[in-house]
């Protein structure tokens, strides 16, 4: 009679990659947040905006598709967002203007709204995914484990730019197929296609900086309170010395004030990326119409972001392995 | 005579999750051992003692007042949670001061019955050190020290011997005797059987929720008549023994292992069957080498309600 | 009470905590400076100008954030910590507890702020005649503090866990409702703040403003944030006497 053991076995098949353990961090990060109501709440309450910028979409078509619109409501539901030299010749040249009436609109949405909706979400998720586990002493496990750094911090990185891709990238695309879907025909896809790749980059430059950011509270704060904490200050805080110092005597218009501004920063790469200002330029619309103010350089922007960035992986890189020191 | 703790009917339902079923307890003064496994409810019942929780149905009462929010009752009763919490940044000493100064103390009073009580509970060496550099011990030690500095009249002592080495163990456990000795309660709970019995012959015994005995361990078994006591006799005519034990004795059963010469014998009169079996053997000149039981002790009284219970 | 008043201050104090308040509140001071010799702000600005912008740094967005890192975690820290079972078995009613430690918060954190309002005044050029300037200000610095304390200690009271964002979103939603010019914005603690600012530090009320601030005198708009602070207080005092902290769910973070 065989004799069949039902002892442990070893596994002789296949090991999944580096990847594939990040994965794992990432993904019971993600549930674990989920299981929070405010954040779904938060999350629900992030794709509102697309109320607006649905309908806006939709009376841009409107007005595109309807040659004497002037009187149309939606072509003065658009003088507010679009200003009314952009509006005008949105209705009198629609195929020219439609590319940069969607850079507008994609630029207010990813580059203003989700943004701030961002700030909640992260210091929700963020702030207690290495705080808490410092301070549970959950480190240990993590690094019993076959898991490198690396491994341990995109794990972690992971669970952030899912939740912020959820209130960013995702709707953003969901907008582009609905704006797609209010326009006249099919041949808006090739005057527009390159808005999905801009809208993959102006959420990746929404998400890096705030993902690392955020991991360098969490690691250093000690506590996921003061993580959070942090992290809201350097959002408002900086927000309000940008706009103390731009609208100082003698300061308006100058280059460095930007760069106490996370926001202000981010904003200005988003405004880059969908080509705002030289749409406008090229179809004479004065920016100051659309609120946008005074040009920034991002480049000095995107630098700066850069060197933020990398001081944050820095004192991640030293941070994840000093619990492990003794 | 006051009594210590008394719950009628006391209920705590976290959510769905049932804490505390239904239980109804007249506590007297004195020394008494709280003993369940992790999960039955034992920590539940010691934070609706000291006024952390609110019961969902039924009352308790401590020292005959309502535990919730009560200054006046935790002046008489001493705490010493399970969980391994402090404020790290100061030293022993400085922790023990400042909560003894929020029990009503002057600074150098508060000082001075806080260095005795560490002193008590072995922590006087280590007490002018931070608390964030202190061993597991240390910090166990530390938390006893918090909840006799003010002297109180009846302690809740929430697994008071964990993170202790064995010397440790035995000079807690001496305290705690020598408390009880002092006229003060103690309630000490564990699911360490033997720590507890070493300590205490009363018990309250938790599973489930439920109180499934209270009293001396003696006494509880004694009450337990659907499980016969078991006693181990070894002799030499271990047959003819058997034989005349059935018949003389308030005997259920007996096994016989001719090889060990040992009967393992199941009585329901625990007490008969002792007084019987002397005389019995005198009278027959039958050679007995050992009696033994390793039935009647708490280990046992808690396996045999557990099993009936689940 | 003095002993957890104490205990309270010098945990709020501790270690590094001490000088990353200290680096927090050198923030506008920084900001300040910059100004001083990278602006004109020195010779150019009027007296509502410097105002608003010594309003807006400290009572409106330095003291409302320090009080919602300290206010709202001043019962949820000692809860993630486990030691709120230790205060709440001592022989002190818990409203006291709660009383004390959101008195030593609020001592703890008037001194740094006021020295960096002092100095940050110093550094834009002292503007406004004498100090009145300066002492209307740090009576919104003082107010804010009180009031938002408070509020966020409630907060905190009712849900531990997420104090700190449901507050952040209170703060963000009460800055936007004190524009509104209508009964809602009397509602709202900066309505009342910039009262007090406005008329303390000698400011001309322009008729534009007036949907933004009161146009009465100060008393009322003290008494209005007197109040606020106590009824926030006073909820706070009252959930904790009858809410249960230490059960499976409410523990922890």
């Amino acid at each position: 009679m065989p004799i069949y053991e039902f002892g442990y076995r070893q596994w002789h098949g296949p090991i999944g990659g580096r990847l594939r353990r990040a994965w794992a961090i990432t993904a019971v990060g993600v549930r674990l947040a989920w299981n929070s109501r405010l954040l779904r709440r938060m999350l629900y309450v992030a794709w509102t905006p697309l109320l607006y910028f649905g309908p806006l979409f939709f009376a841009v078509g409107s007005v595109t598709e309807t040659s004497d619109s002037r009187n149309n409501v939606w072509y003065q539901m658009l003088q507010a967002p679009l200003g009314p030299q952009l509006t005008e010749q949105l209705s009198e040249n629609p195929e020219a203007v439609r590319p940069a009436a969607w850079s507008v609109a994609f630029y207010y949405y990813l580059g203003i709204s989700q943004s701030i909706v961002m700030v909640l979400v992260v210091a929700s998720v963020g702030a207690p995914l290495i705080a808490q586990d410092v301070r549970s002493k959950s480190f240990l496990l993590y690094f019993s484990k076959p898991i490198t750094r690396w491994d341990y911090l995109l794990g972690k990185a992971g669970v952030l730019l899912t939740y912020i891709f959820l209130v960013t990238l995702l709707p953003a695309l969901a907008l582009y197929l609905l704006s797609i879907g209010f326009a006249p025909s099919l041949a808006a896809l090739p005057d527009t296609g390159w808005t999905v790749l801009r809208i993959v980059a102006a959420s990746a430059v929404i998400a890096t900086p705030a993902t690392l950011l955020m991991l360098s509270f969490s690691a250093v704060g000690g506590e996921p309170r003061f993580a959070s904490f942090a992290w809201i200050a350097t959002w408002f805080l900086g927000g309000l010395f940008y706009a103390i110092l731009d609208s100082a005597p003698g300061l308006h218009g100058a280059r460095w004030p930007m760069l106490f501004s996370l926001h202000r920063m981010t904003t200005v790469l988003v405004e880059a990326i969908f080509d705002v200002r030289g749409q406008l330029a090229a179809l004479q619309v004065d920016p100051v119409q659309l609120g946008l103010g005074q040009p920034q350089s991002s480049g000095l922007a995107l630098a700066m972001l850069a060197c933020v960035c990398a001081i944050c992986l820095a004192v991640l890189w030293r941070r994840v392995t000093a619990p492990l020191n003794v | 005579m006051q009594l210590l703790i008394q719950t009628v009917s006391l209920t705590k339902l976290y959510g769905v999750v049932l804490g505390l079923n239904d239980l109804t307890l007249n506590l007297p003064p004195g020394v008494h051992g709280l003993l369940g496994p992790n999960g039955a409810g034992k920590s539940t019942f010691l934070k609706l003692v000291m006024g952390l929780l609110k019961p969902t149905e039924g009352s308790i009462r401590v020292l005959g007042k309502r535990p919730w929010d009560n200054p006046r009752l935790l002046r008489l009763v001493g705490y010493c949670p399970e969980h391994d919490a402090f404020y790290h940044n100061l030293t022993g000493l400085e922790f023990v001061t400042v909560l003894a100064r929020m029990g009503g103390f002057g600074r150098a009073e508060a000082r001075r019955r806080a260095a005795e009580a560490l002193g008590r509970v072995g922590a006087a060496e280590f007490m002018n050190r931070r608390i964030a550099g202190y061993s597991k011990g240390m910090r166990q030690r530390t938390r006893l020290a918090q909840a006799l500095v003010h002297d109180p009249e009846f302690l809740v002592l929430d697994e008071p011997l964990s993170g202790l080495d064995p010397i440790g163990r035995h000079e807690i456990i001496e305290l705690v005797r020598s408390l009880g000795s002092q006229g003060k309660s103690v309630l000490v709970s564990s699911h360490v059987l033997h720590e507890v019995q070493a300590v205490t012959d009363d018990f309250l015994l938790i599973y489930g929720g439920r109180l499934l005995a209270s009293g001396n361990v003696h006494e509880i078994r004694s009450l337990m008549n659907q499980h016969p006591h078991q006693i181990k006799l070894r002799s030499a005519q271990a047959a003819t023994l058997a034989h005349h034990l059935l018949r003389e004795l308030p005997v259920t059963g007996i096994e016989l292992d001719e090889k060990l010469q040992t009967l393992s014998v199941r009585t329901h009169d625990p007490q008969a069957f002792y007084a019987g079996l002397p005389l019995l053997v005198a009278g027959l000149g039958l050679p007995i080498d050992e009696v033994a039981s390793d039935d009647d002790n708490l280990e046992s009284v808690f396996k045999y309600l557990v099993g009936s219970d689940s | 009470m003095i002993s957890v008043f104490v205990l309270h201050m010098r945990q709020m104090l501790a270690d590094r905590r001490a000088a990353a308040l200290l680096l927090f509140v050198a923030l506008p001071l920084a900001v300040s400076l910059l100004l001083r010799f990278a602006s004109d702000i020195q010779h150019e600005t009027s007296r509502e100008v410097s105002t608003g912008y010594l309003f807006m740094m400290y009572p409106q967005v330095m003291c409302e954030l320090l009080a919602l890192l300290y206010g709202s975690t001043l019962l949820g820290a000692e809860l993630e910590a486990q030691t709120l079972g230790y205060l709440f078995t001592r022989p002190l009613a818990r409203w006291r507890i709660v009383v004390a430690k959101y008195a030593a918060t609020v001592a703890t954190l008037i001194v740094p702020v006021s020295a960096s309002l002092y100095f940050s005044w110093v550094a834009i050029g002292s503007p406004g005649d004498g100090a009145r300037l300066l002492g209307g200000v740090w009576l919104g610095v003082v107010g804010s503090l009180v009031v938002y304390s408070s509020i966020f200690l409630l907060l905190g009271a009712l849900i531990p866990a997420r104090a700190m964002v449901l507050g952040l979103i209170y703060a963000m939603v009460e800055f936007a409702l004190s524009f509104v010019p209508a009964v809602l914005n009397t509602f709202t603690v900066t309505y009342h703040l910039r009262t007090v600012v406005a008329h303390a530090s000698g400011m001309e009320v322009q008729a534009e403003l007036r949907g933004v601030l009161s146009g009465d005198s100060v008393p009322l708009a003290v008494l209005a944030l007197a109040l606020m602070a106590c009824l926030g207080l006073a909820g706070a005092c009252w959930t904790v006497s009858v809410r249960e902290y230490l059960g499976t769910k409410a523990e922890g973070a």
